[in-house]
């Protein structure tokens, strides 16, 4: 093979090899990086002085109703509850959307933990204020505080 | 000497510029709707006027009452978690309902010149009805049934799927003592059903 049409036939392929590894991968945003991860997890959760799973998803229900969400889920085996809620403003076509899904598991015999995570109009809420005021207003329905995942 | 001084004066003014500026780009940055999860003082009204506490009946006989009552009211059962005792419903509005809502809300963002809060999303098209039940705090017993009721807007999507895209809740008085009394019949009409 003459060298000069040897030598374009490397560049070609070291040029595809490049544009293959620049390729914008399809699963971006599919994960959250593991960092990113444990930090959300401490925002978004609370342990509750009660081994009563029962009565923590009823009071998260009975949270959720009273900041006006709408439950649109409700799984009590798994302790899962999905609620919506829409903020109409005045003179724009699409009101802002916050969704929230709440779990409840028990950790051991006498705490339960409960995990929040929310979105804001599709994008994930990352401000502990938030979560903070979410948990404060179980906390009252509880007659219990809860405390940060250890 | 007067440079020096002109020129520290007019450092003041660009500071509190500089100062207003990074106020401004640092309130745009943060979008989190703070108000949207906090308790308003309002929700604790609602919160009355949207509970009934019902005594000498059980959890699941009360559940199945209210299940029915919904029904009864043309409401489709869209969520139900007995364990919880969670209910959720919705129900349609007819073309002629949705259609008669037109003129007075014209009326309205006419007279607001566009800026009633319904005025971009027209006439809800659907009704939404979330029941909870929980045992009582009181010594006495039995369940407080709470109920909201919600207005919704759906919008067509690319593939002809109607989506959710606002709600919220109605907070007539008098929708709720309406609902209690319904519930109240058919408890009655349970005790007394062969």
């Amino acid at each position: 093979m003459n060298p000069s049409r040897l030598l374009g036939v490397v560049a070609l392929a070291a040029c595809a090899a490049g544009l293959a590894a620049c390729a914008t991968p399809v699963d971006q945003g599919v994960l959250t990086a593991p960092e990113s991860q444990l930090r959300l997890r401490s925002i978004q959760s609370r342990v509750f002085d009660t081994g009563d799973r029962q009565k923590v998803l009823r009071g998260v229900v009975a949270t959720l109703q009273d900041l006006e969400f709408m439950i649109e889920a409700a799984d009590p085996g798994l302790g899962v509850v999905t609620a919506r809620k829409f903020a109409i403003r005045a003179g724009s076509a699409l009101p802002n959307d916050l969704m929230l899904t709440v779990t409840v598991h028990p950790r051991g015999e006498r705490q339960t933990v409960v995990r929040a995570n929310a979105e804001y109009n599709r994008k994930a809420i990352e401000e502990p204020a938030v979560y903070q005021s979410f948990f404060n207003s179980l906390g009252r329905s509880l007659f219990l505080a809860g405390r940060e995942v250890d | 000497m007067l440079r020096e001084r002109a020129r520290a004066m007019s450092r003041g003014p660009r500071r509190a510029a500089v100062l207003a500026l990074g106020l401004v780009v640092a309130g745009c940055a943060s979008n989190v709707p703070m108000s949207m999860m906090q308790a308003e003082s309002t929700h604790a009204s609602n919160r009355e006027r949207q509970t009934r506490l019902f005594r000498d009946i059980d959890e699941p006989t009360l559940l199945t009452v209210v299940v029915r009552t919904l029904q009864d009211q043309g409401y489709q059962i869209t969520v139900s978690a007995a364990q919880l005792g969670v209910v959720v419903g919705t129900k349609r509005r007819s073309h002629r309902d949705v259609l008669s809502d037109i003129p007075l809300l014209s009326l309205k963002a006419g007279l607001t010149f566009g800026l009633h809060r319904h005025a971009s999303l027209g006439p809800p098209d659907q009704f939404a009805v979330i029941c909870a039940l929980r045992p009582s705090d009181s010594a006495t017993g039995g369940h407080a049934v709470r109920v909201t009721f919600y207005q919704q807007w759906h919008r067509v999507g690319p593939k002809g799927i109607p989506a959710l895209v606002a709600a919220e809740p109605l907070p007539d008085a008098a929708l709720y003592e309406a609902t209690f009394r319904l519930i109240d019949g058919a408890i009655a009409l349970e005790r007394h059903a062969p």
